[in-house]
């Protein structure tokens, strides 16, 4: 192991974004009716897939499902792990097309290619992924089952469409080298 | 308050589950859940039910959630059958291929036996998959989940960010809360009932920014504390909380290794048409 | 003590996102089972100086080096973090942070997990180490049941095993209350002394350090070495004051009112210092201060009750708060005083009992408008882009006017002297500007108090001033209750006027906070210290409260 500094920190990172994938999905969803929710957690791949990169991300979607899991006695369903797998992977991927948070970068384009990767990988996770999965796991019927998946994919992008644009551009704003600060 | 229920606990008993190697908990449960996912057949699934179930009962905590949980579960999937029923009355008999009336709706909408044994298979099975989960979940404590997952000859760096990430959690909960009441007394409206989505959906991010401020500032020092330590030089590591393995551990593993190739030739035989696609007597 | 086991020549480093350099022209040579304090305000460089240590630079922060730096005779550039493990263990600062383990034990036992060590070899050295610092009864214990100097001690036992030969701390006290400060310091003192370690302190709490003897300690400023002497001249000097150093109070005491110090030896310990020659001296009798007539009651409390799991926990029989006082809340970590905090601003709802609170405020977001709360950490508090919109935001949540908003934003800016810098960007603000700012956001609902959870926490003397003679002007001037929790007992002292002291959540004491501070039995009970000039003031048979009421004149008028 060579480049020890990296690697450690990428652990770390992986952990702690697992944490606040586990913490956000057990207790910070948006509530619109009693039991139904729309949760947050998938803001962290996308974060940190923007500074460490998709295979990351990848890995806090899925460890981080498998912690919420683990806390909250939701049992473990591994249909929806792939799901979470490769969604992480496709919502992590910002730093492919350019975007530099540390540095600040984060433009009107980033944030549409950011769009549409997001919701195409929302609809290839849990709308084929995932159904696919649980027909063979599960058996069931597919219209059904595709049927369901489509709610998850619609509310599951547009929670990562606006809270996940509003922080990246806050995020990028954070992140900006600053010049030229004068008091006034 | 600072303190949240987590389901998974950090001191066990005595009873037979809990006092297993963390190695032999995640084979037993890995080998469990995948035989579970892997057939569609009752004899399969009714004594594997049967097993988890009285491995649940053994390790059971008198925890609100958790009967939430098996309530929502079940009515969940008695709902999803009724779905599946309206859409295709005749399930079973197409994957079973026979034909068994019992009861008679009009021409479309009929019981067959083999749908009746499709759905109590299919509620075996997913019942079973959270038994699986939940003894598990309630038999190991993060420290021999770290260890046991190592043990399974996964790389340790692996087994670090699942045992780092639990050590993170109730921290993180707390910094959650602490911020989200901040942002309260700043003004913000969590109610569904004294905001609209869209203003809700805005004030979660109030809570998302510095969340992340705070919890990426933490990486690097956390990072820093473990190189300083001698994280990650070796290939190898051992772990505290490691057990050596006991006669019952080795009788378990091997038990865990035959659910394992029982998994595996199930697979293989419903890849050549060997078995029934479900089972019926 | 011939070879120096650290050597630093001519060492300079800038930080590669830096413009300067922050250590500059380093020369400094540290001896084996040596006991060294590197003393600096925050900037001078100090903890940089740490990171050369124990190779966190260059291995985890890069920059540039020029000059030279021998660790045990082995240039700092060519050893791995990994090497310098093995000879130097560290103690960071952030006691969660390097917490890594599930449970007090496992911590102990990472850096030996790492080496893979066979698990029986293992138990056997962690339960060694952590006798050694007095743990062993909670190894399996988790990280957030334990107080801030248990998880100080489980990160001095894990690195004790390793046979290293440099103990180096990174500000050990910032987070422990001044009872468990003093047991680090002894603890730390043991590890020199019995197993002759060579022991490397960075802190900028000197009084504290100087519990136990220091062989010598550097002075950093700005990213030099402006004094390496040994404790008893740096006492004598004025190099302190100069550098933005807190004295030790009593030494403080001694300088500014009793006409100097003549004495050059044993200055570390009060008890050494000669007090003969200011036997005569009389404090003024001041009259009674700042009798604000404190009428209006702005919030009470009657029979309040709060259960965690059906545990009973709070339980305030009476408590009034009234407009314009200046409130100490004291007691030790799990006391319950954040959970009366919460209960204050509405965050906990009680069980039983009432609470008034002026204007009846009802929902959280109204409560804000009486009762602000500015967290410890700010970086907690601060979402916006710019200043100006962080202050904004909870006018704007709560929809006032625009010109409502720009007016009460502007004022709330000039009090708190962010107006000039309203346009910049929170990214670029120091620690003390953003903790001025947390403030600001909370002024913003124009509050009748304030509750302040450690204000001064990780600040040094200098921002710690700075951050309290803001708050006392917010006091005097617009008549704000202020309540702090704090474990600094010379804040508490100045700053307050009447103190809580909080016990398994009751209210144990609730009187002037000189009578308070000055009462041993109540200070036992919630880890709490006198302070020296305490005792300074009953050695030469004075009039306490008169006497501290003197110093703290005296002081001020320096500061100023």
């Amino acid at each position: 192991m060579k480049n020890n500094k990296n690697i450690t920190q990428q652990i770390v990172a992986i952990a702690i974004g697992s944490a606040l994938f586990a913490v956000l999905m057990n207790y910070g969803g948006i509530s619109i009716y009693t039991n139904t929710k729309l949760t947050t957690a998938y803001i962290i791949p996308v974060i940190i897939g923007a500074f460490f990169g998709p295979i990351p991300a990848a890995l806090v979607g899925f460890i981080g499902n498998f912690l919420a899991d683990t806390i909250g006695g939701w049992g473990y369903w591994f249909d929806w792990s792939f799901g979470n797998l490769f969604c992480a992977l496709f919502i992590g991927s910002l730093n492919l097309y350019g975007v530099r948070i540390r540095e600040g970068i984060y433009n009107i384009k980033h944030a549409i290619i950011f769009s549409i990767i997001a919701v195409l990988g929302n609809a290839v996770s849990f709308g084929l992924i995932t159904p696919f999965f649980t027909k063979i796991i599960h058996g069931g019927e597919l219209v059904i089952t595709l049927a369901q998946a489509q709610v998850a994919v619609l509310s599951n992008s547009v929670v990562i469409l606006i809270v996940g644009n509003i922080v990246l551009f806050a995020l990028a704003r954070r992140y900006k080298k600053q010049n030229n600060l004068v008091e006034e | 308050m600072n303190d949240a229920k987590f389901i998974i606990r950090y001191s066990l008993g005595d009873s037979f589950l809990e006092k297993l190697a963390g190695k032999t908990k995640v084979l037993l449960f890995f080998s469990s859940i995948i035989l579970m996912m892997a057939s569609f057949d009752l004899r399969i699934i009714l004594p594997l039910f049967i097993l988890n179930f009285l491995f649940f009962k053994s390790v059971y905590q008198e925890i609100k959630i958790l009967k939430f949980i098996i309530i929502f579960t079940l009515v969940m999937n008695i709902l999803n059958f009724i779905l599946f029923y309206l859409v295709n009355p005749t399930t079973g008999t197409e994957l079973s291929q026979t034909f068994t009336l019992l009861f008679k709706f009009n021409d479309y909408y009929v019981i067959t036996y083999e749908t009746v044994i499709y759905f109590i298979t299919r509620i075996f099975k997913i019942i079973g998959t959270l038994m699986i989960s939940l003894w598990f979940i309630l038999s190991i404590t993060p420290s021999e989940l770290a260890s046991g997952i190592y043990g399974c000859k996964i790389p340790y760096k692996y087994a670090t960010m699942v045992s780092l990430g639990l050590r993170y959690i109730p921290d993180i909960y707390r910094d959650f809360n602490a911020i989200k009441e901040s942002m309260q007394m700043r003004g913000i409206e969590l109610d569904p009932k004294k905001a609209s989505l869209f203003k809700r959906i805005i004030a979660n991010t109030k809570i998302l920014i510095p969340l992340l401020l705070v919890s990426f500032e933490r990486i690097e020092l956390i990072a820093s504390a473990m190189d300083l330590r001698g994280y990650g030089q070796l290939d190898e590591r051992s772990y505290y909380s490691d057990k050596d393995l006991t006669k019952t551990d080795q009788k378990v593993i091997y038990f865990a290794y035959f659910q394992l190739l029982c998994a595996v030739v199930y697979i293989v035989l419903n890849m050549f048409n060997v078995v029934p696609k479900l089972w019926v007597l | 003590m011939k070879k120096p086991i650290i050597s630093f020549k001519n060492f300079s480093f800038k930080y590669h996102k830096q413009q300067k350099e922050t250590l500059k022209n380093i020369n400094l040579d540290i001896f084996q089972g040596e006991k060294l304090l590197i003393l600096g305000a925050s900037g001078s460089g100090k903890s940089t100086l740490g990171y050369c240590i124990n190779g966190l630079i260059p291995n985890q922060y890069h920059g540039s080096i020029s000059g030279e730096c021998l660790i045990n005779g082995k240039s700092l550039i060519k050893s791995s973090i990994f090497e310098l493990s093995k000879i130097v263990g560290t103690v960071l600062q952030d006691s969660d942070a390097q917490f890594v383990g599930l449970s007090v034990a496992e911590d102990i036992a990472f850096a030996l997990e790492n080496k893979n060590m066979p698990r029986l070899e293992m138990k056997m050295l962690v339960k060694q180490t952590a006798e050694k610092v007095k743990i062993a009864e909670k190894l399996n214990i988790l990280p957030h049941s334990l107080s801030g100097g248990q998880k100080q001690r489980a990160s001095v036992a894990g690195i004790l095993h390793e046979n290293i030969d440099i103990l180096l701390l990174d500000e050990p006290l910032a987070a422990l209350d001044p009872v468990m400060g003093k047991e680090m310091i002894e603890l730390i003192d043991e590890l020199n002394q019995v197993d002759n370690k060579t022991v490397v302190i960075i802190e900028h709490r000197l009084e504290d350090v100087l519990h136990r003897h220091i062989d010598r300690i550097v002075l950093m400023d700005k990213g030099e070495i402006v004094a390496v002497k040994t404790p008893d001249d740096l006492l004598s000097s004025d190099l302190l004051t100069k550098y933005g150093i807190r004295e030790p109070l009593y030494l403080s005491a001694i300088k500014k009112m009793l006409g100097g110090l003549k004495q050059k030896n044993d200055l570390t310990n009060l008890e050494k210092i000669d007090l003969t020659p200011f036997k005569d001296y009389k404090v003024t009798n001041l009259p009674l201060n700042s009798t604000k007539n404190h009428s209006e009651v702005i919030i009470s409390l009657k029979d309040v009750k709060f259960s965690y799991d059906n545990n009973e926990f709070i339980d305030i029989k009476n408590l009034n708060i009234r407009k314009g006082e200046r409130i100490a809340l004291l007691g030790e970590n799990g006391s319950g005083k954040s959970t009366i905090a919460k209960i204050l601003t509405g965050i906990i709802k009680i069980d039983k009992g009432e609470i008034f609170r002026i204007n009846n405020p009802e929902t959280i977001q109204e409560i804000a408008k009486v009762i602000g709360y500015v967290m410890q950490n700010p970086n907690q508090m601060l979402v916006s882009d710019n200043i100006f919109d962080e202050v904004a935001l909870a006018l704007r949540l709560r929809n006032y006017s625009i010109e409502d908003i720009n007016e009460r934003v502007n004022n709330v800016l000039k009090i708190t002297g962010l107006y000039s810098m309203r346009n910049w960007p929170i990214s670029v603000l120091s620690y003390g500007q953003k903790k001025r700012l947390s403030v600001a956001v909370c002024l913003a609902l124009n509050p009748q108090c304030l509750i302040l959870d450690e204000p001064t926490a990780g600040q040094d003397y200098r921002h710690y001033r700075e951050m309290m003679e803001f708050i006392a002007l917010l006091n005097k001037k617009y008549d704000i209750t202020t309540i702090f929790i704090t474990h600094d007992m010379h804040l508490a002292l100045e700053y307050s006027d009447r103190a809580l002291v909080v016990k398994n959540g009751k209210i144990v004491a609730d009187k002037d906070s000189e009578s308070i501070l000055s009462d041993e039995k109540i200070l036992n009970l919630s880890s709490l210290k006198k302070t020296s000039i305490f005792d300074l003031s009953e050695k030469l048979n004075l009039n306490n409260s008169n006497f501290i009421k003197e110093f703290i004149e005296k002081e001020r008028r320096i500061n100023e």
